[in-house]
């Protein structure tokens, strides 16, 4: 499928499997990256995930959730809660509501009302 | 020996006969015999008409009702045989389209394509083998622990699923299972609300399993999904030939064109790239330069996929390619060159070396 998040851990870590190489592991909070636009700003609409195996394989997850939904809405959620969001109209130090908020408004922008899975 | 009247004909010229040899002979018989004769109507429809609903199937020849005694528009679904071919609704129901590899696959996801894996306490691997039950090709094998539950299903959900146009309709599910143990695999159908099930497996052979299931008439909840459903002990099963069609009655698997199969699975998996050396792309770059070449999906996707860089890529001069900015019918990779000069980037005719687009419901 692609390198993704299955299990999430207390210090913002997350448990990842690549099924097509047979690897998992796990990634640091830190490392849960928001992708790059051309102009070097981070992209909130993407988070990139590394394989921990170090085979070079990435993964490009958009906030729809594209290979797994529920795994992968629930990683932005969280991302957002814990830093806030890339494009400043979510802070660290809102409340979770609003971070959840934020991220299922972009994931009904991104495919459309019907896509948010999470209760 | 007394003379009597007619006893099958009560028309108005009762004819007496005679009822013995002895019975003198008078012409009047024959006289009003043949009066009464001339009173039968013989022109067309005329007679006796069978009782209504007397006339059964063992009463007609087979093979001599042709289509135009049938009135237009009264053949239901119900009096369809199930081997009367018809579209099917689920995407692979074969599984002859492995595009993620043969497995085994033991975590929660996608399998063969369109097929997930959803696990409770219990743990299930899934693995393509070659069929031995229903349609020749490849079936799923499933090898489940039992503890509480493992199903394999497709989702019909979000992204243009014709799951919203079959709503509130009655729909037929059904495949072929032979399970190493007998009632341990089940058909289950999940409408968003409510989870139905068909009878588990009687024994320990080829069996096709059916269910047929009114759907809810909206899907504002959860989404739906069809499949099959592994609760009461640990067993090895083999899954070919799921078919889901519309109406009460189920049909036996109808093989697409394996063109069209795999069209269908395009639309929630893609790979750009194989061990043909496809992509190799090329510039004159300059220092620290940024790059973006498009790619064109085969098929537009079921919503904004998960894109994937898969393995370490060839390159010259480049760093490696980094796959975003992706929709439902592309995406870019952007690439930085390290220096000036010519700098490429390829799989290098690696299996495995790849991107890969996936959506998912």
């Amino acid at each position: 499928m692609s390198v993704r998040p299955v299990a999430f851990n207390a210090d913002g870590s997350i448990d990842v499997v690549y099924d097509e190489g047979g690897h998992s592991g796990t990634i640091p909070a830190a490392e849960i990256a928001w992708a790059a636009n051309p102009d070097g700003s981070h992209n909130h609409n993407f988070v990139v995930l590394h394989c921990p195996d170090g085979c070079g394989t990435a993964s490009t997850h958009p906030v729809g959730g594209g290979a797994a939904p529920a795994e992968v809405q629930q990683m932005f959620v969280q991302k957002t809660q814990r830093e806030g969001c890339a494009c400043g109209q979510v802070d660290a130090a809102d409340p979770n509501s609003l971070g959840e908020s934020h991220v299922r408004l972009q994931v009904n922008r991104m495919d459309g009302p019907g896509r948010w899975v999470l209760g | 020996m007394a003379r009597t009247n007619a006893t099958n004909f009560s028309g108005a010229l009762q004819f007496p006969y005679a009822t013995a040899g002895t019975d003198i002979f008078k012409k009047e018989d024959v006289q009003t015999l043949a009066l009464a004769v001339d009173q039968h109507d013989h022109t067309a429809g005329k007679g006796l008409a069978p009782p209504a609903g007397s006339i059964t199937s063992g009463m007609i020849a087979d093979g001599t009702i042709a289509t135009a005694d049938l009135a237009n528009a009264a053949v239901t679904n119900a009096k369809l045989a199930s081997d009367t071919a018809r579209a099917n609704l689920l995407t692979n129901g074969g599984f002859e389209i492995w595009q993620r590899g043969n497995g085994p696959f033991s975590t929660a996801g996608v399998t063969a394509d369109r097929w997930n894996l959803v696990l409770s306490s219990s743990t299930m691997s899934v693995s393509k083998i070659a069929s031995t039950i229903g349609a020749v090709g490849s079936s799923a094998q499933l090898a489940y622990t039992h503890v509480v539950y493992a199903e394999l299903y497709q989702q019909m959900g979000a992204g243009g699923s014709q799951i919203t146009e079959l709503a509130g309709r009655t729909i037929s599910l059904s495949a072929r299972v032979k399970s190493t143990v007998a009632s341990t695999v089940r058909l289950v159908v999940y409408d968003g609300t409510t989870s139905t099930y068909s009878s588990r497996n009687v024994g320990t052979g080829n069996e096709q399993l059916t269910l047929s299931v009114t759907l809810a008439s909206s899907y504002a909840g959860n989404t739906p999904f069809f499949g099959v459903h592994l609760d009461t002990a640990s067993c090895t099963v083999e899954v070919n030939d799921v078919m889901l069609v519309v109406g009460a009655q189920y049909a036996d698997y109808a093989p697409l064109h394996p063109a069209e199969d795999l069209a269908r699975c395009l639309r929630y998996y893609e790979i750009i790239g194989d061990a043909s050396g496809f992509p190799l792309t090329q510039v004159y770059a300059g220092a620290a330069q940024n790059f973006a070449f498009p790619f064109a999906f085969k098929a537009v996707k079921a919503a904004t996929p998960t894109l994937t860089k898969n393995g370490t890529w060839a390159v010259t001069n480049f760093g490696q390619p980094s796959p975003g900015y992706g929709g439902v019918s592309g995406f870019s990779a952007t690439v930085t060159a390290s220096s000036v000069g010519n700098a490429q980037f390829y799989t290098g005719g690696v299996a495995g070396v790849n991107f890969t687009a996936e959506s998912n419901p």
